[in-house]
């Protein structure tokens, strides 16, 4: 669907609750994506093309979205024409992810319960989470793709009736209670195989090694 | 619960002391079951009854076996395994327990405290002789015990709430603020204004050995525990420090030594986690919502060491706040949080060769919350809102951008030189601006409202 921009009323215009840039990854961009939550009546993300330098809207469509509300932190990037989506829902201890394909503007979602943080490495084409009992797993998009492919539909919400979203992950390292990481800090993973985070213990700088 | 002693020709037992909880108002009628763990079997289970005080209740907060392994011991009462028989050793009891509600006994029988419907504490011995009176500490109830990360002011609500069973409260009161020894001559309590007193029973003598510091605000106290030598005493507390940090501590103090002997925080304030020491006396055990050990000496030593590097430490920011920001910019890892006393925020580098740098900056566009503006970095420069930092040499270097006012979120493309900013007044406004030359190179602005009438 193509909306132009002298189609632009004043009373039309929405006002972004919360809302991600995501540059196109190329050296010289040609693209930018602006990427919005709307959570009114029907729960939706929109995705907004822009032409870089120009800033002509080139596209906008929208996709479903599970009825929850994001936290502030989100998080995007493009790999191989989709735009990978994904934050969380901190005080509900849960994440959430889309795999939005920007070519043929369809995506699909997936809600995870129990997940503190879910971080993409783009160079392993992976998701890394680490849920509130300690386990440090990861999915290749891939895999999430096929699982969601064989059950047909677009919002796969992990806290009602698709619990297999929490299944199939590879698990990496597990992390004692003591020393998960505290509610007010983030998480990091490098590619080469490490973790980092601020811990409960004494609120201190934590990171752990690894294999994939 | 209790394990029976480990010697060799007798079975592996555990004994338990619990109240089944049958109806809404089950009254404190506590049953002692003994398993014999090698055989998985139940070989008693016997109610514990106080003839003749009817009123009155013996809260059982230990339970241990006899040397040889015969009889185990609890409150006022000792069961004989073989005999199957149970008895109470106390003489005088009613006397002793006097007007009082409730009691609950040191392990050697010698010393009753006494609990009544008002503030008021006792602490009698059998002969009479040394009475220790104090009033009760803040006790807080949490009916169902099960909310993990309780913020203050839902425990400030539930402080006064009243609980369904009319002894719970003074069960409760009895297993988080006074603690005896093992070998009952210590008696430790939390007082009202949340400091603790050691009271040494043999050379009847008490000392406050610790009080909370004057900017903390929310003290929520635990319990207490000695280890089986009663050499040391620990103790659990949350708190709220001047810097609005919440955290939970855990402090130790020497009976030989009189002395502190350390403490470290936890975080986790809201886990109400209490404590027991472990077999070995260097670990101490957090239980609640999870179970954890801990290594006192490590932490203690690990504090003493980061006082000396303080650039290391992460602190004084609110951090019941979701604050933290992390990220690995090459191998380093990078933090950015809000520093709370100066209204900047904080970029601080962990870099492996080098050591800590941390960059103080203030940004117009982030405000107080950092999470509308991702970063990006490309191992040289950490671009945040309206700022970039170079990172390449020790030194980080701070530019600041112009950014539109009511900027909502922003987003780098390092390699190209540009930065796209979502301005959000009476429309939403995308700009697209060249860091380089700091000029705005167009703008666009975002409708989603006409879509979305369409879609629906």
């Amino acid at each position: 669907m193509y909306v132009h921009l002298s189609q632009t009323a004043n009373n039309l215009v929405h006002k972004a609750s919360k809302a991600l840039i995501v540059f196109d990854p190329a050296p010289v961009p040609k693209f930018l994506l602006v990427v919005t939550d709307d959570l009114d009546v029907v729960p939706l993300i929109h995705v907004s093309v822009f032409h870089v330098p120009s800033l002509k809207l080139e596209k906008i469509f929208s996709v479903n979205a599970p009825m929850m509300r994001l936290d502030p932190d989100l998080n995007g990037d493009i790999s191989e024409q989709k735009l990978v989506f994904y934050g969380q829902q901190k005080d509900q201890n849960c994440c959430f992810l889309f795999i939005i394909d920007l070519e043929n503007e369809r995506g699909r979602a997936q809600v995870f319960p129990d997940f503190r943080h879910l971080v993409y490495i783009k160079s392993k084409n992976r998701m890394v989470s680490i849920t509130t009992r300690g386990w440090v797993q990861s999915k290749t998009l891939e895999e999430m793709e096929v699982e969601a492919l064989n059950h047909g539909e677009t919002i796969f919400d992990g806290r009602t009736d698709a619990s297999w979203v929490l299944e199939n992950w590879k698990k990496l390292l597990y992390v004692p209670p003591s020393f998960l990481p505290s509610y007010e800090s983030g998480f990091a993973v490098h590619a080469k195989g490490e973790v980092a985070y601020v811990s409960d213990l004494g609120k201190r700088l934590v990171q752990i090694s690894f294999k994939w | 619960m209790a394990f029976g002693p480990s010697k060799l020709g007798l079975k592996v037992m555990l004994a338990a002391v619990h109240v089944p909880l049958l109806e809404e108002d089950s009254p404190y009628s506590p049953i002692l079951s003994i398993w014999d763990i090698d055989e998985l079997v139940m070989i008693a289970n016997v109610p514990l009854n106080l003839e003749g005080l009817d009123d009155s209740f013996c809260l059982v907060d230990w339970v241990g076996f006899s040397e040889d392994g015969l009889s185990v011991h609890c409150g006022v009462w000792k069961y004989d395994i073989v005999r199957d028989k149970t008895t109470v050793e106390a003489e005088d009891l009613r006397e002793l327990v006097g007007e009082a509600e409730a009691i609950t006994l040191s392990p050697d029988r010698q010393r009753i405290l006494r609990l009544d419907r008002s503030d008021s504490r006792v602490l009698v011995s059998t002969n009479f002789a040394d009475d220790v009176t104090f009033n009760k500490p803040q006790v807080y109830t949490v009916p169902n015990d099960a909310g993990a990360n309780l913020l203050p002011s839902e425990l400030e609500y539930r402080r006064h709430e009243t609980t369904p069973l009319y002894w719970w409260q003074s069960w409760w009161e009895v297993t988080r603020s006074y603690k005896f020894s093992a070998d009952s001559r210590w008696f430790a309590r939390f007082t009202a204004r949340n400091s603790v007193v050691l009271y040494d029973l043999k050379q009847q003598t008490e000392v406050e050995i610790a009080q909370p510091d004057d900017s903390w605000s929310n003290i929520l106290i635990n319990n207490l525990a000695f280890d089986t030598e009663s050499k040391r005493l620990a103790w659990t507390f949350n708190y709220v420090d001047h810097n609005k940090a919440h955290d939970t501590r855990i402090e130790l103090w020497s009976t030989e030594k009189l002395s502190s002997i350390g403490g470290f925080s936890l975080g986790r304030y809201g886990w109400r986690d209490r404590i027991a020491f472990c077999a070995d006396h260097n670990h101490v055990m957090t239980f609640r919502s999870g179970i954890a050990t801990w290594d006192v000496n490590l932490p203690s030593k690990f504090n003493r060491e980061v006082i000396e590097v303080e650039t290391s430490v992460i602190s004084g920011f609110g951090i019941t706040e979701y604050s933290i920001r992390v990220g690995y910019f090459a191998s380093d890892v990078y933090l950015l949080y809000p520093d709370k006393r100066s209204g900047k925020h904080i970029l601080q580098a962990f870099r492996r060769r080098t050591g800590t740098r941390k960059l103080l900056f203030h940004s117009a566009a982030i405000g107080s919350n950092h999470w509308w503006f991702p970063w990006t970095s490309d191992g040289k420069i950490v671009a945040v809102a309206d700022t970039t930092v170079d990172i390449s040499s020790d030194n980080m270097c701070r530019k600041s951008l112009a950014v539109p006012a009511s900027t909502i979120t922003t987003a780098f493309h390092l390699p190209g030189s540009l930065l796209a900013c979502l301005q959000q007044t009476e429309a939403t406004t995308l700009h697209l601006v060249c860091t380089t030359k700091s000029e705005e190179l167009a703008t666009s602005q975002c409708m989603y409202i006409f879509l979305k009438r369409l879609i629906i």
